[in-house]
This record gives structure tokens, C-alpha cells and sequence, in this order.
């Protein structure tokens, strides 16, 4: 899409043999092309094209006796995502599923709400307050995904301090802890995402033309009225991007609901490492990775579709 | 306004003399002793100004003087440390921007990005709640003003640069504000654009009858465009009047060298119309003080350069160090014999006898009616 934009009017002499006024033979354009975007190409390739087409074939595939994949093509493994199985209609993978959608756009939405007011708050800083205050953001990531969620299951089992106080405001039954539960969960969630939140949305709010708030309180607005209506329009693409960010690494998460939410929460993420893990049923595993990215994919290109190549752009 | 100038010039006008009358008995802005500092520099000292409803004002100074600032705090971005503001009689000195009946248009025109242009202009109207229907006709009205309406539907960023200055003026005047600031709107603009607009702000301006502060570094935008102007320097005003009585009488060193340029000659008087310089007796018109030092000044368009002696009052022979070429205007430097450096300048009309070279000596001379007595110190430096 982009690409296109950048062509040269010129069409009478291909770009492809003229570079930077030289004429090249048609090796040389070959040599160059491969020096230039062959890394990039061989990268993608076999990181990704590779095997997103292994999985696409197995999860059309069948599991063997042993747990591995055989023949025949079958399109049983999405026939029973659906919910059809030996035993008849029971939609249990997509309850799952949209469990996981409620999930992460509720993740999604305490982040929008936290990350907005540290946005601001960061960006009325000058350069070393913004410098600090950004590594604070991040520094809680720097801590492995597990370990981190471990801590959290520390800190909201019974009889610690967190817990206590939960118990005495009433949330939380004397003896129970405040893990496994919905509620940790989400904590774990938001806390894993927030950063992701937070770095779009604050480049969005740091490119505010703050100027646009004098024009606008010069133009009768009040102070609120200006803030709603000049300043977050602009931060519109950052939200977007930073929503994306979010949304989509948070449908797949099954670390945090795993361990936080006990047994009881079950997502999308957890079907799938239950497949390639413990079922040892790589087929149905694929299948149903393969819809989640479908899903994903479907939803960005309606966004694409409707935000129209200026829209991509600022996402990207 | 300007054209009711002439008018009045001309024929006398009844018409004319009573707009003149009206002009100066209503004030639209007073800045009574407004004093403004930030930390420890004090950019305002003490400015005590009345601007005249109807009427083009230009506050012209360089960068830091202080113009932006006094425009600012009559906007309501900033609020004066001491002293008063008045809109027509009402004190606003603590009025928040968006309860003044003023508009601005910003240097960088500060457009709402996420707008059409159409909601740009109709965004102020909008937020005193008009009525839909005259928020429509209004706003129609005000592109088709300044000639852009075909643009409406676009964004600012499809805009070019002259474009979007005026959907930043359509955007004020649609309000129809009491006094319209103009901070340096045409800065950002090439120069033949520049010129362009400039006669547009000027002809809008008379046809809306609405006071317009424009603020500017520009002395020629200021001389072209105002009515009155203010020239300022350090946080206070050098001089205040018309373009002419500023450019022809400038008050001190600083006014003349800031609007155009100006020889300025160091003298002793020596007799009631005479001086002494470094390079001779000069006579003047001028009111000289009985005694003492005084600066004369003289335009570089005023000294007439020849290569024979005409007379022997105020003729100096120089030598000319340097030309320069500029088109409609020839400039040089030229030195007299006890080495004063002098600046002359004369319309280019392609005559041989006119046409110097470097390295020759002329005859210079400084009709007495020219030279311009300055006082000796600027406000800035008495403050």
C-alpha cells in the first residue's frame, strides 16, 4: 500500500535498470535486490512463512496413536473448534474463545484507562523526568512473565498484607486468598500489557500540539472542552495502534490466566498449549491457532478497510 | 481607512472628519501600566497603550521585546503581573481567554488537524452554541471572505501555507470579535505571497471595521499596514503615531535604525541652526538645544550623491567603499575624508551620470530640511 505511493511517475524507463542514473544490466538489478532485501526475505521466510505453512498443513491433519501427525486431509480438527465432536454439539471452544475476546478487550479497556493519565502525566515532563519516568514504565517488564506472575500469586494469597486488607474492606473472605480469581487475572493482565499501553499512547500525547489548546480556549472553548475536543482527537492514531498492541498479544496470554486464575479460567491460549502439551494433539492445536489468527487478522484488515492507508500509516 | 485618509487629504471630506473624530474618541484597547515579568526578566515595563476602535495598530519590534507578549496577555494566555486591560470599557485583566470578545490568528496558525475546515471556522461558533442554521450561513460567509471556500471539505494538512493563513482568519473573523490579534501571521509566508495578503488583511480589515493588533518584526509589513504603530524594545514602547510621522520624524537612534535605515551623526552645536561634525559644519532645520552634543540622523534615500559641487551648503566630498546592487535600488557605503562610514541609497533609473563606481570620490550633500534631531537616549535605556 505504501509502496505504491513511492513509485516514480516515470514509466518509460523501468526503475528497475536505472539506479540513481546508472543503467544496470539485469544481474546486476538481481545482485543488488538480493544484498539489499535478501536478508530481510530469507528472514522472513524461514522464521515465519515456513512455518505458518507446517502449521497450516497439520491443522488439516490428523494425530496419530502416538501423539504425533499423520494422514488423512481432514477438516475435522475446525469441524470440532466448532463445537461438533464424537460425542455431538457441544460449542466449548468457542465459549472459550469468546471468553478470550471478553477477556482481552476488558484487559484492553483498564489499560486505556490507566495508560491515558500516565500519557499525560509523562509528557508534561521535560526530557529527564520523561526519560525516568518511561523506565519506570518498562522496568516491570524486565522481569520474566513467570517469575512476575509467581510474585502476584504471593502477594494476593491468604494472610499477606494485600490480602488482609482486601478482607477487611470486605472483598475477600477470611482464610481465602485473593488468587485464583477473575480478579487476579485481570490484575495480571493489565499489569503484563500496560507498558504496551503506555509507550504508543504517550509518543501519541508527546506529538500533541499543545498550541491547538490556546486556539481553541481563543475560540470559547473552556478548558474541558478543549482538552475533549482539540487535544484526544489527536491522540486518536496512538490509541488505535496502542489498542492493537494490547488486544492482540492479550488474546493469545495463557501464562497469567494459567497460573492466576487456577484451573478456573481457561483461555484460548491454554486450549492451544493443552493441544501441543499435555494432549500432545499438534492437528487441533494448529487449527485452532490458525482461527485465532484468522480472527486477528480479520479484525485489522475491517480497521484497514475502513481507516483507509492514511489510518495504516499512523499504525505503523 | 487608509483610503479615509486620503480622502480627508484631499477634499476635506465631512464624512472623512467625522470617522477621524470617532476614531479617537473610542478606544477599543487600553493597557493601563501593564507590567509582566518571567523569573527574573521583566519583558513588559510598564505599557500604557489605547488602540482605537476600527483601527489597523501594529506593535513592530525585534524578537524579545516584549510585542507578543502584551498580545498575549490581551488575548488572556497570559495574565499582566500589575496594571490593567480594558475591552471597551470593560476591565478583562483577569479574564479567562475564552470569555473575551477578542480572536487570534496564530503565527503557526495552529488549525485543528483533525478537522475539516469547515469545522475549523465553525468550531468557536460552535462552542458559544449559535444556532445551526446561522453557524452555516456564518460560516459560508467567512471562507467565501477570504476565498477558500471550495477548500471546505479538506483538511488542514491538504492546505498550502497562504491557505491556511486564511482559514485561519476566516476561523477568527467569523466571530466577529471586538479586536482581532494578529501575531505575525505572515512570517511564515515567501515574500510574494506575503505582499499579496498583506494588501487582503488591509482591504478585509477597512470593509469588516474591526480593530486588528497585528503584531509583527517586519518594519515594511508594519509601514504598509497600519494605521498607527508602536515600536518597542526591551518592554517598553520607543514610539507610538503614524507610519509617516514615524518614518519621517523617528524620535530616536533606535526607531531610526528600526524602521529602514538611518545615518546616524554625532554633533556639537555650534550656532542656532548650525552643528559641528566630524567631517564638517552641517546646517539644519531642526530645534537644537542652545548648546552641546546632539545625533543628528539622516535617511540614506535623503543624502543626494553627484559628481560636481552644486553648492557649498551641506556638501561633503566622499569616496564610495562599496556598492551594492539590489534592483529597483542602488545602495553605498561611502566614507568621508575623516573616515565616517555613510549609507546612501538612490532609485536604479539606469542614468550614466547616476550610475557610481567603487573607488570614486563625489560630492554628498544633506539637504538641511532632511537631517532629524534624535534624542539622546531611548526609553529602553531611561527605564
Amino acid at each position: 500500500m505504501i509502496a505504491k505511493t513511492n513509485k516514480p511517475r516515470a514509466k518509460k524507463v523501468t526503475a528497475s535498470n536505472t539506479v540513481g542514473g546508472e543503467v544496470l544490466n539485469p544481474i546486476q538489478v538481481l545482485a543488488r535486490a538480493a544484498l539489499t532485501a535478501g536478508p530481510g526475505v530469507i528472514w522472513i521466510t524461514v522464521f515465519l512463512v515456513i512455518p505458518s505453512f507446517i502449521l497450516l498443513a497439520f491443522s488439516f491433519l490428523t494425530r496419530d496413536d502416538l501423539g504425533g501427525v499423520t494422514r488423512p486431509f481432514t477438516p475435522d480438527n475446525y469441524v470440532r473448534f466448532a463445537g461438533w465432536d464424537i460425542l455431538g454439539f457441544d460449542p466449548v471452544y468457542l465459549e472459550i474463545l469468546g471468553r478470550t475476546v471478553l477477556v482481552s478487550l476488558v484487559t484492553t479497556l483498564f489499560c486505556v484507562l490507566l495508560a491515558y493519565p500516565v500519557a499525560f502525566f509523562i509528557a508534561a515532563h521535560g526530557p529527564k523526568g520523561r526519560n525516568t519516568w518511561l523506565t519506570l514504565v518498562i522496568v516491570s517488564s524486565w522481569t520474566n512473565l513467570v517469575i512476575r506472575t509467581y510474585a502476584w500469586m504471593i502477594v494476593f494469597s491468604p494472610g499477606t498484607p494485600v490480602t488482609e486488607l482486601a478482607r477487611v474492606v470486605g472483598l475477600v473472605k477470611a482464610g481465602d486468598g485473593l488468587y485464583p480469581s477473575d480478579f487476579a487475572v485481570y490484575w495480571g493482565m493489565v499489569n503484563t500489557y500496560l507498558p504496551f499501553m503506555v509507550l504508543p499512547l504517550y509518543t501519541a500525547v508527546e506529538r500533541v500540539d499543545w498550541s491547538l489548546l490556546e486556539a481553541a480556549q481563543d475560540l470559547y472553548a473552556s478548558k474541558i472542552q478543549a482538552f475533549v475536543q482539540v487535544l484526544l482527537p489527536q491522540t486518536l492514531p496512538g490509541l488505535v495502534a496502542a489498542i492493537i498492541l494490547t488486544a492482540i498479544p492479550a488474546l493469545g496470554m495463557y501464562v497469567v490466566p494459567d497460573l492466576l486464575g487456577g484451573a478456573k479460567v481457561s483461555l484460548i491460549g491454554n486450549s492451544i498449549a493443552q493441544q501441543f502439551g499435555t494432549s500432545r494433539d499438534w492437528p487441533f492445536g494448529a487449527a485452532i491457532s490458525f482461527l485465532v489468527m484468522g480472527l486477528t487478522l480479520l479484525v485489522l484488515y475491517l480497521y484497514a478497510r475502513r481507516a483507509g492507508e492514511e489510518g495504516m500509516r499512523d499504525l505503523l | 481607512m487608509r483610503q479615509c485618509r486620503i480622502i480627508l487629504k484631499v477634499t476635506e471630506l465631512n464624512l472623512g472628519e467625522r470617522r477621524k473624530r470617532q476614531l479617537e474618541q473610542n478606544s477599543d484597547v487600553t493597557f493601563g501600566n501593564v507590567r509582566k515579568s518571567f523569573g527574573d526578566l521583566e519583558v513588559l515595563k510598564g505599557i500604557s497603550l489605547e488602540i482605537r476602535r476600527g483601527e489597523f495598530f501594529s506593535l513592530l519590534g525585534p524578537s524579545g521585546c516584549g510585542k507578543t507578549t502584551l498580545l498575549r496577555i490581551l488575548a488572556g494566555f497570559e495574565f499582566a503581573d500589575s496594571g490593567e486591560v480594558k475591552l471597551r470599557g470593560q476591565d478583562v485583566t483577569q479574564l479567562p481567554p475564552n470569555q473575551r470578545n477578542v480572536n487570534t490568528v496564530f503565527q503557526n496558525y495552529a488549525l485543528f488537524p483533525h478537522m475539516s475546515i469547515w469545522d475549523n471556522v465553525a468550531f468557536g461558533l460552535k462552542m458559544r452554541k449559535v444556532a445551526a442554521l446561522e453557524i452555516n450561513s456564518r460560516v459560508e460567509k467567512a471562507l467565501e471572505t477570504v476565498e477558500i471556500a471550495s477548500k471546505a471539505r479538506n483538511k488542514p494538512a491538504q492546505l498550502s501555507g497562504g491557505q491556511r493563513q486564511r482559514v485561519a482568519l476566516a476561523r477568527a473573523i467569523v466571530n466577529e470579535p471586538q479586536v482581532l490579534l494578529l501575531d505575525e501571521p505572515l512570517s511564515a509566508l515567501d515574500r510574494k505571497l506575503r505582499a499579496n495578503l498583506q494588501v487582503e488583511l488591509m482591504r478585509l480589515q477597512s470593509r469588516l471595521a474591526m480593530t486588528f493588533i497585528f503584531v509583527t518584526h517586519d518594519q515594511e509589513e508594519a509601514l504598509t499596514m497600519s494605521d498607527r504603530l508602536a515600536v518597542m524594545n526591551r518592554g517598553v514602547i520607543e514610539q507610538l503615531g503614524r507610519p509617516e510621522e514615524m518614518y519621517e520624524h523617528p524620535a530616536n537612534a533606535y526607531v531610526a535604525k528600526f524602521l529602514g535605515s538611518s545615518n546616524t551623526i554625532a554633533a556639537t552645536v555650534i550656532a542656532a541652526n548650525r552643528v559641528k561634525t566630524a567631517f564638517g559644519e552641517l546646517e539644519t532645520e531642526c530645534d537644537l538645544p542652545a548648546s552641546g552634543e546632539v545625533t543628528l540622523a539622516i535617511r540614506p534615500e535623503k543624502i543626494s550623491l553627484s559628481r560636481t559641487q552644486s553648492s557649498n551648503l551641506n556638501t561633503v566630498a566622499v569616496k564610495i567603499t562599496d556598492e551594492i546592487y539590489s534592483g529597483a535600488m542602488d545602495a553605498y557605503r561611502v566614507k568621508t575624508s575623516d573616515g565616517t562610514e555613510l549609507e546612501v541609497s538612490a532609485m536604479n533609473i539606469g542614468e550614466v551620470m547616476l550610475d557610481f563606481e567603487t573607488g570614486e570620490t563625489l560630492y554628498a550633500s544633506f539637504p538641511t530640511h532632511k537631517l532629524i534631531l534624535l534624542e539622546a537616549h531611548t526609553k529602553a535605556e531611561i527605564t
